[in-house]
């Protein structure tokens, strides 16, 4: 049996396949104080539900949101800085921009509580750009240092030195000093945590690591050894933010790779969902209940940054792009000073939450709308579990929405649908244009609790024409966890123009690299000769200050011409031109993975009629209330086609299929909708 | 648009298509980032795109860099004044730049371009950059010591770029000819054909989907409708007359002479008028401010002072006027120098900010030192290649009831990364030795002012031309509610041979190897008295290291 | 077909009359004092591939007669009647030779077909850029030298283009000047094209069409017969120009001039690496530029003033330029200055031709001086005035055939001087003495042209005077034949006073009301010795004040002890020196470069240039510098070692130079 587990902010998540292909999903209560128990209690479930042997689990695969969580709630490690002399401030100082354009009372937007002036301490050592030693490191001045902060309660250090990513020497020596005086001290070294130049950005992440090694060590610790005592011997794998899974070894050592683990498991389930339904370009749109994550897959690839984003602070580890807008179900429809209808950035939450959820929650949301338009079933809302009161939903709408305006209560709900939609549709839009793509050539695939419910109003606004809803949209980031390959990536700064090296030198430091992400497999006792290998460079024109990852084959006949072309034609792609100057290597990376074997899951499928009944739903464009059938996805039989207007219900979501939009259900039992040829 | 009355309008729609403009001027904006060649544009951030009214109002503008917003007013009213609408035709861009006739300073050019759903012109996109070269005496085109617009580079007055979609093969060849990168010139100029374009797709299709005649009628509610609200906003604001001053240090030619900025803020129930009579006349140096870079200062400090979540476009201009006195500092005459016009408009913005925080006092916010530090290194590489570096350093903000202010951050219309110092060692032969909070250097208050930042910098190799540009090293940032002043900035050169010079706000100089510069930027000023500190704030001070 | 003689003539003269009053027409409806004043423009009639076979003698500087518009003609696409195409930019064809000159050149059509082009320039007082009036010796980038037009149709089928004026007006300092001229030239190319349809007319199409070309090969027939009487042989000389940069070292121009049979070939190499001021002269390389004919067509025409000036003439001269030298700069050099250069340029050719024909060429002219130029506000209007009061030159050189002419000759007297009532009328300075220089021309049997000097006073405070082409205060004007070199040139500020500044070649000050100005040019050179001219023609100079009664007798050996000469002294006095005189060599080179040549030898320059030649061009300014640094003042005695010994130290101290030279050689 292969289990793979997505542990939510509410909710953890499994998904298991059996050898014989039968599947089971269902989600646990996460226990926040520690998400191992929850964890465990859904292992337990799965025993008694499937009769399985704990030994016979042969796969498990973990997304975790155990590092964010730590960085939101300010739970991380009491870190101590080490800086080069004269540079304490940098991780204060940033790089002096500011997001809050507009305003004059501002805040700071640098990570300090990661390690307020107190515990920055600068080291007597110096290395020059070329990685020359200009002042060699005086070891008192590190004992000194540190005996300073231990007193301050220090319980891990981070330590950025300047040029470290030219020549780490001071770094290593550092910590050899420190660990021979107090072994048990927990350390970070930029030259190993993020080896490349720009010190803010390198220390932010070092500090990071040093902030949620703690944490994800116990966490983890607890875990395998909690997984033992059930008896489960599988090895712990977990998702990493670069979409790929790693043992826990590597996990506990390099901990900053695990933000945004679980988003990535998601991205993952939805690639593989399109891709064994042959569809290759995918715009992800995860509408939840404060928030709409959206993701870009092209080519069945998930498109990466090299820089992503925790709590408002910008970390320079790649993950996969995901991207949030602030409204979701629970966005609060307002209206502004001049008469304006307004939807989100503010939510209702999920406490009180909307107002239809009668827990005192008195502002409309998108749900009260749905509910009111007669989209939803109060009834059978996220499985039942969730009784909604339409009295409440209508009255919040009717006071706040509809009197002030002076139109129907039906007009105001689906006013704030079309507002929702509008602003959803510009944000899904830049995030593509941002990428250098045109939404249009992509299908746009609905996840989360209310993405099926706009899908295709937003597909409309998109001049998209395909919209697809998998078979179990709520736990696609655990089941994406079981076809995500396990993968390791180590790279070095190289920092020459590309004209000015040669093909034998740069293989020379990739055969570096790969020793090391070979041992990285070797602890996982991956099947060696199963493993692929891919080499990327960091390439940038010269005197440009961003660079573009840039694949690097060196099986070609001229790989460095190679890399060259491939490099102008991504720069078009994502700059919009590219002209042939002079370009620097900045950085080289080697990535080892080892592909999944995805489990051939069966389908099981509900028989008898999949009308369940039908609500009155109100249309805007046809200004009236339309009888519409309401299906049950579970008795939608392969091959088989509906057409607008209908509504589609399952478990943990609701599909809005409007007129002009017909759907059919495919062999893997993913829902297509299709935009009708005849009206457009 | 009288014809409102026929024209029924669905409520909701003017929301969406507000949603719609604000989707279509960020998309123009980051196509704008996207294609661009120049990193002052990639990492400066200092580009915008915009849509307007035919009548030449801002409709909807991407936020970029504050000082943008609407200084691309009176360049559309000059094209539009030039080529009258009517002559017009679908496919026609305008490209202008000159300060005397609407521009800022002349490495900001501006395209303009005419959007028409079939015959009926329904608006204009337009898109601002800040060009890496535009020629002139110095590389880069902000020559500090200029002291006319000639020789800040080349001045183009209102053309047509592009004729009903034909490039102008002519004008390009010119204009490529007269400046220093004319590839990545034409590059980034490309780039905003590629925004204009954008825009105009975009919008002809909302035109074409809800009708040409009711969008224009909805643009025109939009614009109403921020006029209301920013309106409401001011009426929040007491009657009277509040007035500030502050100065830069210098024009950088007379180093002596101060540069006074006067503002009399007057609140009159929902209007603000600003009134600069009492500003220095205008200087010899390059640090004159044109109008329309006036109007950006003002209208950005009073949309962040009023701060009410307004939708910006041209209707929150409305019931703001300024008086800008002829032949003074921000309205100068042909042919003064102009090209450092951005300290002026950051201590404009300060003054009012200022003035209208006496206004409301519990949102009052000291002055922030609005320092930004430029400084330029130019000099030979060990190789014998030549090389330029330019750095932006910032300075405190100011403090307010419940916030300290922040050290070393980018203030009011402008935001610039600093440079890394990896970056720069790897790039020139100078070294930095240090880079700290600079202590103390906050104005004290029960609320403390943002800190400056100390940066030493170690010439290697060669002789290296030096330019210095600061403020705040003789008028300090003030505090408020008997806060107190940030500290003045100061800098200085330590000379190998030992002896040392004290700069004086702006100065070029040589620098010879072993020669050291430290840069000490100003602190914002403190909010309060500095009794009512909380004492666990003053001990947090003392072991960061802030006090 | 082949024309006869007369009819030629007859064509020639036509021609030569219609290229007259283009000339007139835009010397009268010129705006600017400079072009108005100083005739700082030129006319011409082409063939239809930029071949100038006609130009005036009289009127306009006779710098162009050379000038070919091959390469501008060729960027544009595609001419129709009534375009008129206008180009200042000096690194597009190479036909404006610094920014300020606007050239013009307007297709003639007859009978739908192409037969000739008019063309011209005018020197516009400013074009914008770094300073005033757009050109200074310290600028060293184009990019600083104003706006730069490239070939563009400023009038399309009759229609002005209204867009490229605009953009030209706005970026100009006094736009009305500039659009005055230019309507001054499109006057004068329309003038140009009705007198050309005119002799076509006249003549017949084919006629036209055979005879000018008939006309080059004329002039080319005429240059080699001139030529050929010259000796065969290999003739080199070298002059200087004072500094390469502010405050810098000389730059040197160096030719070796051959002539064999009836054709020249003008060898450059050995002239310095190209400068990081605005005096290098922008050749393109093209083997007959107009500047490097000029020196050539004044020589030839002094021999025979038959001679009929037209670009044929230059079909009989070639020349070899190195790259990246100040004869053949790359972009984006500045050339503003390159008037100074080119002056020099002038007499280096002059100095190699009088070695091939001594008893018929003079001594070296006074080779220009600094054009005063001032910009300032006038008290009286209140107006910002940007004008030229006037070039400062000097005489021509003394010659086999008697004195040098004073004030102004030879190869600087195309630039009119502005009339001292106009300069008080329009500029407000107060000219206190212009006139000759006392002593300034240089002492011979025939003496060199005297020094023209200017005081003027500023009226109006921060008067900035430029000052442009200052030059010669250094190396002066060389003498023959045992004729003594000219006198230097000079720029003070307040003389006689305690306030005096000596401001040597600097170009640029800012004066303010009762600041004194005392500008004088370099004197010519003399031609054969001083003991032997006319006792009663020295007594004359010292009458007339342009020799001073100390050099009468120290350097003519002339006694004047009253106001009447005593001959028996004189007599004596001139036996005796006679007796302590040593027949000097061929040149006198006055004492400036005489001191300079004891560091730098031709054997150090030679080594010099070898080593330069081998270097990458963005390197050799660099490295010129650092090995006159090395030098320094010591004397040289060996031939060159030394600073081949010095360069290999560069080297060693430049790794990344030394690899580039390896990777050149592998």
């Amino acid at each position: 049996m292969q289990i793979g587990v997505d542990v939510g902010g509410t909710f953890t998540d499994f998904s298991c396949v059996s050898r014989d292909g039968k599947t089971l999903t269902f989600k646990v209560p996460s226990t926040p104080h520690d998400p191992s128990k929850g964890v465990i209690a859904g292992i337990r479930e799965i025993i008694s539900q499937t009769g399985i042997a704990p030994a016979e689990i042969s796969v498990f695969a973990h997304g975790t949101t155990v590092a964010t969580n730590a960085v939101l709630e300010r739970k991380g490690a009491n870190v101590g800085l080490l800086t080069t002399e004269g540079f304490r401030d940098v991780l204060e100082i940033g790089r002096q921009m500011r997001t809050q354009m507009y305003s004059v009372r501002l805040r700071p937007e640098t990570p300090i509580f990661l390690a307020p002036g107190a515990r920055r301490v600068g080291v007597m050592e110096r290395i020059g750009s070329d990685g020359n030693i200009i002042k060699p490191l005086d070891e008192n001045s590190v004992i000194r240092a540190v005996e300073e902060l231990l007193i301050q309660g220090v319980d891990a250090l981070a330590i950025t030195f300047l040029f470290s990513f030219v020549n780490p020497v001071h770094e290593l020596q550092a910590q050899e000093i420190i660990l021979k005086k107090w072994p048990r001290l927990i350390v970070s070294l930029s030259s190993q945590v993020d080896p490349v130049f720009r010190e803010y950005e390198r220390t932010v992440v070092t500090a990071f690591d040093a902030y949620i090694k703690p944490t994800v060590d116990t966490y983890l610790s607890n875990l395998t050894e909690a997984l033992q005592n059930e008896g489960v011997n599988a090895p712990l794998q977990v998702m990493q933010s670069r979409g790929g899974l790693a043992g826990c070894k590597t996990a506990r050592a390099r901990p900053v790779r695990l933000f945004l683990s679980g988003p990535a498991g998601g991205v993952i389930g939805a690639l593989e969902e399109g891709r064994t339904n042959g569809f290759q370009n995918l715009i992800t749109v995860d509408i939840g209940g404060t928030s709409c994550d959206i993701a870009l897959i092209n080519n069945s690839k998930p498109l990466l940054r090299q820089e992503g984003v925790i709590d408002t602070f910008s970390v320079r580890i790649p993950m996969v792009d995901v991207n949030a807008i602030g409204s979701g179900g629970g966005s609060v429809a307002w209206i502004d000073g001049a008469g304006g209808l307004k939807v989100g950035p503010h939510s209702a939450g999920s406490d009180p939450g909307p107002a239809c959820y009668d827990k005192g929650g008195e502002k409309p949301t998108v749900t009260d709308a749905s509910l009111v338009l007669g989209l939803l079933d109060a009834n059978y809302f996220a499985n039942g579990r969730l009784q909604l009161n339409g009295q409440k939903a209508h009255l919040a709408i009717e006071k706040y929405i509809a009197q002030p305006m002076q139109i129907s209560p039906d007009k105001a709900a689906s006013g704030i649908h079309r507002v929702l939609v509008s602003q959803m549709s510009e944000g899904i839009r830049s995030v593509s244009v941002k990428q250098g793509f045109d939404p249009r050539e992509f299908s746009l695939m609905a996840l989360g609790g209310a993405g099926p419910l706009h899908a295709c109003a937003l597909a409309d606004e998109l001049q998209i024409t395909k919209v697809l809803v998998p078979k179990n949209p709520g736990v696609l980031s655990a089941s994406g966890l079981l076809n995500a390959p396990i993968e390791h990536e180590v790279s070095v700064s190289f920092n020459k123009e590309l004209n000015g090296t040669t093909a034998e030198e740069i293989f020379e430091r990739l055969e570096k690299l790969d020793v090391e992400a070979n041992q990285l497999m070797n602890d996982e006792n991956a099947d060696s000769n199963k493993v692929e290998t891919t080499y990327f460079a960091d390439i940038c024109y010269i005197g440009q200050g961003y660079h573009l990852e840039v694949g690097l084959d060196l099986r070609v006949q001229r790989p460095l011409e190679k890399l060259y072309r491939d490099f102008l034609v991504l720069h078009d792609r994502v700059y919009g031109h590219s002209v042939e100057a002079a370009v620097r290597i900045v950085n080289l990376r080697s990535v080892h993975r080892l592909p999944a074997i995805p489990p051939i899951s069966e389908l099981f499928i509900n028989q008898g009629d999949c009308v369940k009944g039908s609500r009155h739903v109100f249309v805007d464009s046809e200004e009236q209330r339309l009888t519409v059938p309401v299906i049950d996805r579970s008795f939608m039989q392969i091959g088989s086609s509906i057409e607008g207007p209908v509504i589609i219900e399952q478990g943990d979501t609701t599909t809005w299929v409007p007129r002009g939009w017909k759907g059919s259900v495919l062999e893997t039992g993913l829902l297509l909708l299709i935009k009708m040829e005849s009206d457009s | 648009m009288k014809n409102a009355a026929q024209i029924s309008l669905d409520p909701v729609l003017v929301e969406v298509v507000r949603n719609k403009l604000e989707g279509i001027a960020n998309e123009m904006q980051s196509t704008l980032f996207k294609s661009s060649f120049s990193p002052i544009v990639k990492e400066g951030l200092d580009a915008s795109a915009s849509l307007f009214t035919l009548s030449g109002e801002t409709l909807a503008q991407a936020i970029a860099l504050p000082f943008h917003l609407a200084t691309l007013i009176p360049m559309v009213r000059k094209v539009l004044e030039e080529f009258p609408l009517d002559a017009m035709e679908d496919g026609d861009i305008f490209i202008m730049n000159d300060p005397y006739l609407g521009g800022t300073h002349l490495p900001d050019i501006a395209l303009i371009m005419p959007i028409f759903e079939g015959e009926v012109p329904i608006a204009f996109s337009a898109a601002m950059t800040h060009h890496q070269d535009v020629g002139g005496m110095t590389p880069g085109s902000v020559p500090t010591n200029a002291t006319e617009i000639f020789q800040e580079g080349i001045r183009i007055p209102p053309l047509k770029y592009y004729s009903r979609g034909e490039v102008n093969g002519t004008l390009i060849k010119i204009l490529r000819l007269n400046v220093r990168l004319p590839d990545s010139f034409e590059g980034d100029l490309n780039a905003q054909v590629a925004a204009c374009q954008i825009g105009r797709r975009r919008l002809i299709s909302l035109a074409e989907k809800f009708g040409s005649e009711k969008i224009k009628y909805i643009f025109s509610e939009l614009l109403d409708r921020s006029e209301i609200m920013t309106r409401d906003a001011i009426k929040g604001l007491p009657n009277g007359m509040f007035s500030h001053v502050d100065y830069l240090d210098n024009d950088g030619v007379d180093l002596d002479v101060a540069i006074k900025i006067n503002v009399n803020v007057k609140i009159d129930d929902d209007e603000i008028y600003l009134d600069f009579t009492g500003t220095n006349k205008q200087v010899k140096g390059p640090f004159n401010l044109m109008p329309s870079g006036a109007y950006a200062a003002a209208y950005f400090a009073v949309h962040a002072m009023i701060d009410a979540d307004v939708p910006i476009n041209g209707g929150c201009f409305r019931p703001i006027s300024l008086k800008l006195p002829e032949r003074s500092v921000l309205n100068p005459e042909e042919p003064a120098a102009v090209n450092a016009r951005t300290s002026t408009m950051k201590r404009v913005a300060g003054c009012i900010t200022s003035a209208l925080g006496k206004a409301d006092p519990p949102r009052a916010v000291a002055d922030a030192a609005g320092e930004l530090l430029l400084l330029a290194f130019g000099g030979e590489r060990e190789d014998g290649s030549r090389y330029v570096v330019g750095e932006l350093v910032a300075s405190g903000s100011g403090a307010s009831e419940g916030m300290d202010g922040v050290d070393v951050i980018e203030t009011d219309g402008t935001n610039c990364m600093n440079l890394p110092i990896e970056a720069l060692e790897l790039d020139v032969p100078i070294r930095i030795n240090k880079t700290e909070l600079r202590k103390g250097s906050g104005g004290a208050g029960k609320f403390r002012g943002g800190l400056g930042i100390i940066r030493e910098y170690e010439v290697l190799k060669g002789e290296v031309i030096f330019t210095h540009r600061g403020e705040r090293h003789a008028y300090a940032a003030q505090g408020i509610s008997s806060g107190g002043a940030g500290a003045l900035a100061q800098s200085v050169i330590y000379r190998l041979d030992g002896t040392t010079e004290v700069i004086n706000s702006k100065i070029i100089q040589k620098l010879q190897p072993g020669d050291r510069v430290v840069v000490e930027t100003a602190g914002g000023g403190g909010y309060g008295d500095i009794k009512e500190r909380s004492q666990q704030s003053v001990i947090a001070d003392q072991v960061n290291r802030k006090s | 077909m082949k024309i006869d003689k007369i009819t030629l003539e007859i064509l020639k003269n036509h021609s030569r009359a219609a290229a007259e009053s283009m000339a007139y027409t835009l010397y009268r409806t010129a705006h600017s004092t400079f072009v108005k004043e100083t005739e700082d423009f030129t006319c011409g009639i082409t063939t239809p591939d930029g071949e100038t076979f006609a130009s005036p003698v009289e009127l306009g500087v006779t710098w162009f007669v050379g000038l070919n518009y091959k390469t501008v003609i060729e960027m544009i696409d595609e001419y129709e009647e009534g375009d008129i195409c206008i180009t200042n930019d000096p690194y597009s064809g190479h036909v404006s030779t610094h920014s300020p000159d606007m050239h013009c050149w307007k297709p003639v059509f007859f009978g739908g077909e192409l037969v000739s082009f008019v063309v011209g320039h005018i020197h516009n007082t400013d074009v914008g850029g770094a300073v005033p009036a757009s050109i200074s010796r310290t600028l060293s980038e184009i990019h600083q030298e104003g706006i730069r037009i490239p070939p563009t149709k400023i009038v399309r089928r009759g229609e002005l283009n209204k867009e490229v004026l605009d953009i030209m007006l706005t970026n100009v300092r006094m736009p009305e000047q500039n659009w005055g001229d230019l309507k001054a030239q499109i006057a004068a190319m329309n003038t140009g094209e009705r007198r050309v349809h005119e002799i076509i007319n006249k003549f017949g199409v084919d006629v036209f069409k055979a005879g000018i070309q008939d006309l080059l090969s004329y002039a080319e027939a005429q240059a080699r017969s001139i030529i050929s009487d010259l000796p065969d042989g290999n003739y080199f000389f070298a002059d200087y120009m004072d500094e390469d940069s502010e405050d810098g070292y000389p730059c040197r121009l160096a030719l070796t001039l051959i002539i064999s049979g009836d054709s020249i070939t003008l060898d450059f190499t050995g002239s310095d690496p190209q400068i990081e001021s605005s005096i290098n002269i922008p050749t393109g390389g093209q083997e007959r530029h107009a500047l490097l004919m000029v020196g050539v067509i004044y020589i030839l025409y002094s021999l025979d003033p038959k001679l009929f000036l037209n670009a044929g003439v230059c079909r009989a001269i070639g020349s070899i330029l190195p790259e990246g030298t100040v004869i053949n700069p790359a972009f984006p050099a500045a050339v503003g200055l390159r008037t100074l250069s080119v002056q020099r340029l002038m007499g280096l050719i002059f100095g190699a031709f009088v070695q091939a024909a001594p008893e018929k060429l003079p001594a070296s002219p006074a080779s220009g001086g600094p054009i005063m130029n001032v910009n300032t506000i006038d008290n009286r209007t209140g107006r910002r005035v940007v004008a030229a009061v006037g070039p400062i030159t000097g005489g021509a050189g003394g010659s086999p055939l008697g004195d040098g002419t004073e004030g102004s000759g030879a190869n600087s007297s195309f630039l009119k001087n502005t009339p001292v009532e106009i300069n008080e009328i329009e500029v407000p300075i107060k000219i206190k003495r212009y006139g000759l220089a006392k002593d300034s021309g240089g002492a011979g049997k025939y003496r060199g042209g005297t020094a023209i000097e200017m005081w003027f006073e500023a009226l109006a405070p921060n008067t900035r005077v430029t000052a442009r082409n200052m030059d010669r205060t250094r190396f002066t004007s060389w003498g023959v034949q045992n004729g003594r070199a000219g006198a230097p040139s000079y720029f003070l500020l307040n003389p006689n006073t305690n306030a005096e500044r000596n401001l040597g070649n600097l170009d640029f000050i800012k004066i303010g009301p009762g600041d004194v100005v005392h500008v004088a040019s370099g004197g010519a050179g003399g031609w054969g010795n001083p003991l032997e001219r006319d006792i009663d023609a020295v007594f004359q100079d010292v009458k007339r004040g342009f020799v001073s009664h100390k050099s009468a007798l120290e350097d003519y050996g002339v006694v004047i002890p009253n106001e009447s000469c005593d001959l028996e002294a004189t007599e004596k006095r001139r036996s005796e020196l006679m007796n302590s005189f040593a027949d000097n060599d061929f040149f006198d080179y006055g004492v400036g470069r005489v001191e300079y040549e004891k560091i730098w030898n031709k054997a150090n320059y030679d080594t010099l240039t070898k080593i330069l030649a081998r270097i990458p061009i963005h390197w050799r300014f660099f490295i010129k510098h650092r090995i006159f640094e090395m030098v320094g003042n010591q004397e040289t005695r060996d031939s060159g070692e030394k600073i081949s010994t010095y360069f290999e130290g560069l080297l060693t101290e430049f790794p990344q130079l030394e690899e580039t030279l390896r990777k050149e050689t592998d």
